[in-house]
């Protein structure tokens, strides 16, 4: 993980929080700099959606600080911030708006203070483009419309950092992918550092600068989506970031003795089903045991001698049969991963 | 505040450690005995009572179609607003010695002719069951309506008949809900000591009473009331065990009840009249009557002075109502809130021994707050300072203290209720927009619960109006309510003359009971 140089919209140092005998936060240390867009991913459960909640302050951490914009907002002991002093943004899955007042006043809530609070809310609105909704009341909105109010609320009192939390998962897939597209535009504008938690990796490495993969109530990987997705550091964050299969060595020797040539016996290689070509094969002792359609492309799980399996991607033209011997290549171009779970565990202990 | 209110109870379970051994032997001598048998023989029956009618109402609304069978199902939650002190004395006018039921059978059978004897333990069982099986038929119902319905239709797949399937598959299934219900029951009749004077019976709770107003001996009556206590936690444990046995219930549950047979002909005619028969026994005739008593009464040459009094008594009802809502919404706001924002475990814990001021009979909160008030009387006292009019065991301080310990649950229920309904997301939301806990209470909490804020305050001041054991107990000289009035002129076989202000407090009943069975309805 790199650390920043100060000043950081935020920095986690050795977060923890535990619930009863549930550790859901495990001595966390991350930092986000201004105007960046992190988006943490991870399986329901992992203590992404608490971390969350520690930045927000509607938990305190048990040991270790938060930082917010270069001020400790939580020590574990003496400094416990309350949530209306952090000035942070919260966006919500289902968010959240008060449904007893309108679109202008939900924004306006949180600039009481402002003497500008109507010129600013309409402002916000605009951003969204939501300027003529200022008089509706929530339940008078589509979710998208809704989920837009939410982000124009919480930017409105101009917050040194955004929280959003699942905020696309209510949506249907459409609209996700179009109100994602826009909210990344609107923060783009806005230039606020944003943290924004998901369960969906595509989501995750769509919308973050980096993406921080949470596992078991500890950041396993941070690192920019692409090396995420094709040097994962763990077994876990490999198959949780999109498809993969593993080999040992001597199985990769079997499909491309070029790239196992001289590597550590004990260590595990990553291949994931694109990086796989099957040739029909009568002598092959790998043989397809599963089809699986998906519209442009088939998936293929392939037996090896070994009793492991993989999947390879093909493209629909010229299907093959279940029970069909294929030999397994590794496309042109394509390079197997080298995991290094034991490497990796060694280092955090 | 919580601690205000647990503190009462807590003080009663201190003051048997030193017990007043020559109170007791005496009373060992005399009533004890008997008042300990008749309140068990009192309370089984009325468990009893009340779970089968409850229950086999429930069964039988859910499970078939018939005529009247929508508006029956509702209104057979109607004797929920018949207090039994006013029953009581209805039951005992119509049926007892001096009433026309008895005096027709007389008529027809001769002077000897044997009658059930109504001035007994039976007929303030059945007058108590009739009040309150509504509680074991509503929790009943919608243990069937969650729970049983899954396991009956895939009993009824597996080839049982209806019959079987019920007695096989459903009545254990909602055997816990029964239980839980019956516990109510339990609690409602060991807080009575009005009722079961007017029947002659001698409980431990009209012992509490008997020795507070016959003797003043503070000790004495504290620590009989802690008997009371007694009965009240194995009323109280009874319902844990059953809660904790319906968990296994809620696995099943697949919601949308089960599929109504219609019934016709004969069947549909009998249970018609079943259902009616509990409404108009336990609610229309008994209104009826009070109506019609009281129209005559007005017409009658005794009927001035009696609206001259009306004003006093309902002056007094109305002070304690507004004082108590007042009181218990307020603390039940501040509490829900402070729970919503977290403040630690000790607000929770506090708020749950709160809620036990409900558990625990009238009369054993009554005798705890005289204890508390007296013995911060007493430290004030030795601090130089004194609480104007306090020690003075009938000070409408303490009376309103007692009010508010006992009816702070329904307040916070239904104040919580409300708060829950707001996401949590919500409050965090306000938080990070830089509301502080008071702003994010008033701006955002109250608007968005302000429904089940006025359901708990009008289910607070009802409760508050029907109340008699405590205000009994506790009232200053002079200081007397509807209910007290009608339990006096009751008291007096004045029948006729009670009509009004019984009435009085129906009327007001009804409401929320109006307004569960419309949730009730929406929910369905």
């Amino acid at each position: 993980m790199s650390t920043h140089p100060a000043p950081a919209a935020l920095r986690l140092d050795g977060a923890s929080k535990r619930f009863g005998a549930t550790i859901a936060v495990d001595r966390t240390t991350i930092a986000v700099s201004l105007g960046e867009r992190l988006a943490l991913v991870g399986p329901s459960g992992c203590g992404k959606s608490t971390l969350l909640r520690l930045v927000a302050g509607l938990h305190t951490v048990d040991a270790g600080t938060i930082e917010i914009g270069g001020r400790v907002v939580d020590d574990g002991h003496r400094i416990r911030l309350a949530p209306e002093h952090r000035h942070v943004g919260l966006v919500f899955q289902e968010h959240a708006l008060f449904p007893h007042l309108s679109v202008a006043d939900n924004v306006a809530f949180g600039l009481r203070r402002r003497p500008d609070r109507t010129r600013r809310a309409a402002e916000m609105l605009e951003l969204v483009g939501l300027e003529r909704y200022g008089e509706r009341f929530p339940h008078e909105l589509s979710g998208g419309e809704r989920q837009r109010v939410a982000l124009a609320r919480a930017l409105a009192p101009e917050p040194s950092l955004l929280l959003l939390d699942e905020p696309f998962a209510s949506l249907d897939p459409n609209l996700r992918t179009r109100l994602r597209r826009d909210v990344l535009e609107i923060l783009r504008t806005a230039n606020t550092a944003a943290v924004l938690v998901t369960h969906d990796q595509s989501e995750a490495l769509a919308t973050g600068e980096r993406v921080a993969v949470m596992h078991d109530g500890a950041i396993v990987q941070c690192d920019d989506p692409t090396t995420v997705f094709n040097a994962p550091v763990t077994r876990f964050v490999a198959a949780f970031m999109g498809e993969a299969d593993f080999l040992t060595i001597d199985e990769l020797a079997l499909i491309a003795p070029g790239e196992a040539r001289g590597g550590d016996a004990a260590a595990t290689m990553m291949v994931r089903p694109d990086d796989l070509a099957l040739v029909p094969d009568p002598a092959s002792a790998a043989v397809i045991i599963d089809a699986e359609f998906r519209g442009s492309t088939w998936c293929y799980t392939v037996e090896l001698p070994t009793g492991t399996h993989v999947r390879s991607i093909r493209s629909h033209i010229a299907p093959l049969c279940v029970g069909d011997p294929v030999a397994v290549q590794l496309v042109p171009g394509h390079h197997p991963v080298r995991i290094g779970d034991a490497a990796q565990s060694v280092a955090r202990a | 505040m919580a601690v205000a209110v647990a503190v009462p109870v807590l003080l009663l379970a201190v003051g048997v450690l030193q017990p007043s051994t020559d109170v007791w032997a005496q009373q060992w001598r005399t009533r004890l005995p008997g008042q300990l048998l008749n309140t068990v023989v009192l309370l089984a029956g009325t468990a009893t009572g009340a779970g089968v009618l409850g229950a086999g109402l429930a069964w039988v609304v859910s499970a078939y179609r018939f005529p009247g069978s929508r508006l029956l199902s509702g209104a057979l939650i109607l004797p929920l607003a018949m207090p039994g002190y006013i029953l009581g004395f209805l039951t005992l006018s119509t049926f007892g010695r001096t009433g026309p039921i008895q005096d027709q059978w007389a008529a027809w059978f001769g002077r000897d002719a044997w009658f059930p004897p109504v001035e007994s333990i039976g007929g303030a069982i059945a007058t108590f069951t009739l009040v309150l099986y509504p509680y074991v038929y509503l929790l009943a119902r919608a243990a069937l309506r969650d729970q049983a319905a899954g396991a009956y239709h895939a009993a009824r797949v597996l080839g049982a008949t209806p019959g079987e399937a019920a007695r096989r598959i459903v009545l254990p299934l909602v055997r816990p809900a029964i239980a839980a219900g019956a516990a109510v029951v339990m609690m409602e009749t060991l807080t009575d000591f009005a009722t079961v004077q007017y029947f002659g019976v001698d409980t431990v709770t009209v012992g509490v009473f008997r020795i507070w107003r016959g003797t003043y001996d503070r000790d004495a009556a504290s620590e009989f009331a802690t008997l009371v206590l007694g009965f009240a936690l194995l009323a109280i444990a009874l319902e844990r065990i059953a809660r904790r046995r319906a968990r296994f219930g809620e696995a099943i549950g697949s919601g949308g009840g089960i599929e109504p047979v219609q019934l016709r002909g004969r069947r549909a005619a009998l249970a018609t009249t079943l259902c009616a028969l509990p409404v108009g026994v336990a609610f229309i005739g008994p209104v009826t009557r009070l109506a019609a008593w009281a129209v005559q009464e007005q017409t009658s040459d005794r009927g001035t002075p009696l609206l001259e009094q009306y004003p006093r008594y309902l002056s007094h009802s109305l002070q304690l109502v507004v004082v108590t809502t007042v009181v218990v919404m307020a603390v039940a706001v501040l509490l829900a809130n402070a729970m919503r924002f977290g403040r630690a475990g000790v607000t929770q814990a506090a708020a749950r021994i709160a809620v036990f001021g409900y558990a625990v009979p009238g009369p054993v909160v009554g005798m705890g707050v005289l204890l508390a008030v007296v013995g911060a009387d007493g430290a004030l006292e030795r601090l130089g300072g004194n609480l104007p009019g306090v020690a003075g065991a009938g000070s409408l301080l303490v009376l309103f203290y007692a009010y508010a310990v006992r009816f702070l649950a329904p307040g916070l229920g239904a104040t919580e209720a409300g708060i829950d309904a707001v996401s949590e997301a919500v409050t965090a939301s306000a938080r990070s927009l830089g509301a502080n806990p008071l702003r994010t209470m008033l701006r955002v909490h109250l608007p968005l619960a302000r429904t089940s804020l006025v359901a708990g305050a009008i289910l607070v001041g009802v409760d508050t109006l029907k109340e008699l054991p405590i205000v009994l107990l506790l009232r200053p000289f002079g200081f007397d309510t509807l209910p007290v009035w009608v339990y006096d002129l009751a008291a007096e076989s004045r029948f006729q003359q009670a009509a009004l202000p019984a009435l009085s407090i129906v009327a007001v009943a009804v409401a929320p009971v109006l307004l569960l069975s419309r949730q009730l309805e929406r929910a369905t």
